[in-house]
């Protein structure tokens, strides 16, 4: 009766109803719990389907809303190109090296039915090819040889059109210096694997497997190109043996022209030079700009110079007496030409004279002047971006009064054409010295540098400087209008262990506009021979000086100096030597 | 009313499924396209490095040298040629009075009919 009242609480209902069986009631505790048990368990499932569907939801929303419809992480199916070395331009973008992809033919040997035939047929196509070896490699028992690295498009195609089963190209990376040997020693070359072998190419080999923007360097090729021209025609007209140069913005220290001669094709950097075979590989690989050291000779006398003015131990007016030659022990240093008179600091750096340089160096003393030199950057390797930089060699021990004597001469210590160029730029800028770089450095900005002398004392060596290309040893390198300062150096060249008399190194330092420097052209000329038109001198204000009085005024329009009037009020008075007005010294 | 809901629902997996399909196609075409292009893009890259390293190398300033030697002849400037500053450009000459501007004779025939268009131009020149 009980289940009675509970399906028909009508009590207007038939007596003959009955209650349909289909819903049983249950009323056990235990059938009770298992419906709950299946209810929550639902609920656990829909809630991580609710959950799924959300992260679902919230990932679409995600791509297609949030990311604008792109998925950065996801890649075509061919995947990303491959990176090629990065290339190498000049200050304006002009390409110096660059990578190309270049088809290399290998052979499986396995799949080739007649090799003497496709040795035949290969060599038709690839003349270069010696048949012996072709034949060699095409029945070898491997399944992989080379045949040959790095061909043209058009010798693919020819080799394609053979149509010898078993020959197959992959696409390798080749490097190509389209300017040859413009750039040989500072751009350096890459092995046949692309790895940096010489230059900027080892020197920054990191940074350019690693990028695919072309790395910016500081040089320019039009001054490249005209720095190399002229040492050329130097070493040409003077019979030398070998020469280099730089030219270096003296306020950022950006070098904007290196050439080392002789030079080599980086694009084959091991084939002979055409017509000039004779030349070891060596001597051509070499980096005389960077990794030579040499006795520079009567260049050094500006930095005794600027240290004798700039630590107060002689100033503008000071006088040595340069008589006679001095003799120490075995050595005599004497003037090439003497004047045998004493001379004040100006004629002794305008007539170059040994004597009166070791005298002002003894009167500064050793310790004094190693403290400079040391200052002015001379007494430890260069930096720069390129693995080839040589070191300094100076007595290591304390400078004896000879060492200390020829040192202020520029013998006795040897230099990298770099340090010296640093060096000197620090001189006339201002005295600061700056690191050099092979990098194009942003416009108008300048590294912090190191002050190395006072402005004061810069402002004296501008006007010696200009005073030895006015009146001095330098007077050949004067370019009307560019009011050209500089320093002659000419060195006896060290030959088994003894200086050879007739055998020279010529250099020139130049820098110009001396009213305000900005450029500086260190050149240096190995065993020039005294020509007819040189009247049979070989010495650097015959070979170097001329040399730079050419560059100047090849450089200076595309450099943006403005020609000036050298003796107008404005400039005479900025590069007069007050000492000096009234009673100039004689000509050289 | 039961078969009714079975009939929507085969018809909402089989729609969704036809769509999936659909755009999962649709990607896998765009996805060729896209490595198509990139490839394309690669080659035409290429071939542009080919072309800046010949143009870098016909451009070498010593084949320039040469060139300038045989067809032109022209040398470096001079310094006498420069001009430093604008002050230093002579002033024009007296300007002749408009009146005798005015005076002057007009001359039609004076200039030839010039092409006016490129067209023209590459007809006259082939004409020649």
């Amino acid at each position: 009766m009980v289940a009675l009242s509970r399906f028909d609480e009508n009590p207007c209902a038939p007596r003959h109803f009955k209650p349909p069986p289909c819903a049983p009631v249950i009323r056990d505790r235990e059938a009770q719990e298992a419906l709950e048990t299946g209810r929550t368990r639902l609920l656990v499932a829909g809630a991580l389907f609710v959950l799924l569907f959300a992260v679902i939801a919230l990932r679409l929303f995600d791509v297609m809303v949030l990311s604008g419809g792109l998925d950065t992480t996801l890649k075509g199916r061919s995947g990303a190109p491959p990176l090629l070395r990065a290339s190498i331009t000049d200050r304006h973008g002009k390409l110096l090296a660059t990578s190309l992809a270049s088809p290399s033919l290998y052979a499986d040997p396995k799949q080739i039915t007649d090799p003497a035939a496709a040795a035949r047929a290969l060599v038709s196509v690839l003349p270069e090819l010696s048949p012996a070896a072709v034949y060699a490699k095409l029945s070898s028992k491997k399944s992989f040889v080379w045949i040959e690295r790095h061909l043209t498009p058009r010798q693919e195609y020819d080799v394609n059109s053979l149509g010898i089963p078993g020959l197959q190209f992959q696409h390798e990376e080749r490097r190509v210096y389209p300017y040859g040997n413009l750039f040989s020693h500072v751009v350096g070359f890459t092995g046949i694997d692309n790895k940096g072998f010489a230059g900027v190419e080892r020197g920054l080999d990191g940074v350019l497997a690693g990028r695919s923007e072309p790395l910016q360097l500081s040089l320019d090729v039009r001054l490249q190109y005209i720095l190399h021209h002229e040492l050329q025609r130097v070493v040409d007209d003077f019979t030398a043996k070998s020469a280099a140069g730089l030219i270096m913005n003296v306020n950022t220290g950006e070098i904007l022209a290196m050439v080392s001669l002789p030079d080599f094709d980086p694009n084959r950097p091991d084939a002979p030079e055409p017509g000039n075979s004779q030349i070891p590989l060596k001597e051509r690989l070499f980096n005389r700009a960077t990794l030579g050291d040499y006795e520079i000779g009567s260049v050094f006398k500006v930095f005794t110079i600027a240290m004798a003015l700039d630590s107060g131990a002689a100033t503008m007016t000071s006088r040595f007496d340069a008589t006679s030659p001095i003799r120490i022990g075995r050595f005599t240093i004497s003037d090439y030409h003497g004047k045998r008179r004493p001379l004040s600091v100006p004629e002794i750096i305008a007539y170059s004279s040994n004597i009166g340089a070791a005298k002002i160096g003894l009167a500064a003393g050793g310790d004094r002047l190693r403290d400079y030199l040391g200052r002015f950057g001379l007494l430890r390797p260069p930096t720069l971006e390129l693995s080839e930089v040589g070191r300094p060699h100076f007595p290591r021990g304390p400078w004896h009064p000879v060492s200390v004597m020829t040192i202020a001469f520029g013998h006795g210590i040897s230099e990298t054409l770099l340090n010296i160029a640093d060096g000197a730029s620090a001189l006339v800028n201002g005295g600061i010295l700056r690191q050099p770089t092979l990098l194009k450095l942003p416009r108008g900005y300048a590294p912090e540098g190191r002050r190395v002398i006072s402005e004061e004392t810069s402002l004296k060596m501008r006007k010696l400087l200009r005073l030895v290309v006015e009146r001095g040893t330098g007077k050949m390198a004067q370019a009307p209008g560019y009011v050209v300062g500089g320093k002659t150096g000419t060195a006896e060249r060290v030959e088994r262990g003894a200086y050879a008399r007739h055998s020279l190194r010529s250099s020139f330092l130049g820098v110009f506009p001396m009213q305000n420097p900005k450029y500086l052209i260190l050149t240096m000329i190995d065993e020039p021979h005294g020509t007819k038109a040189s009247y049979g001198y070989a010495t650097a204000g015959w070979t170097a000086a001329p040399a730079t009085r050419r560059i100047v005024e090849r450089i200076a329009p595309l450099l943006g100096v403005a020609p000036v009037d050298a003796n107008s009020p404005a400039i005479a008075d900025k590069l007069q030597i007050s000492s000096l007005i009234g009673h100039p010294i004689a000509p050289y | 009313m039961m078969r009714l809901s079975t009939i929507f629902w085969l018809l909402l997996v089989a729609t969704t499924g036809f769509l999936t399909f659909a755009v999962k196609y649709e990607v896998q075409g765009l996805d060729d396209a896209y490595a198509h292009g990139q490839k394309a893009i690669a080659a035409e890259k290429s071939q542009i490095r080919v072309l800046e390293a010949e143009w870098a190398y016909l451009n070498r300033p010593a084949a320039l040298a040469a060139l300038n030697q045989r067809f032109l002849s022209l040398a470096p400037v001079a310094t006498t040629q420069l001009v430093a500053s604008a002050g230093e450009v002579p002033m024009r000459p007296d300007a002749p009075p408009s009146s005798a501007i005015a005076a002057a004779p007009a001359n039609p025939q004076a200039a030839p009919p010039g092409p006016n268009s490129l067209g023209e131009l590459i007809a006259q020149v082939a004409g020649r």
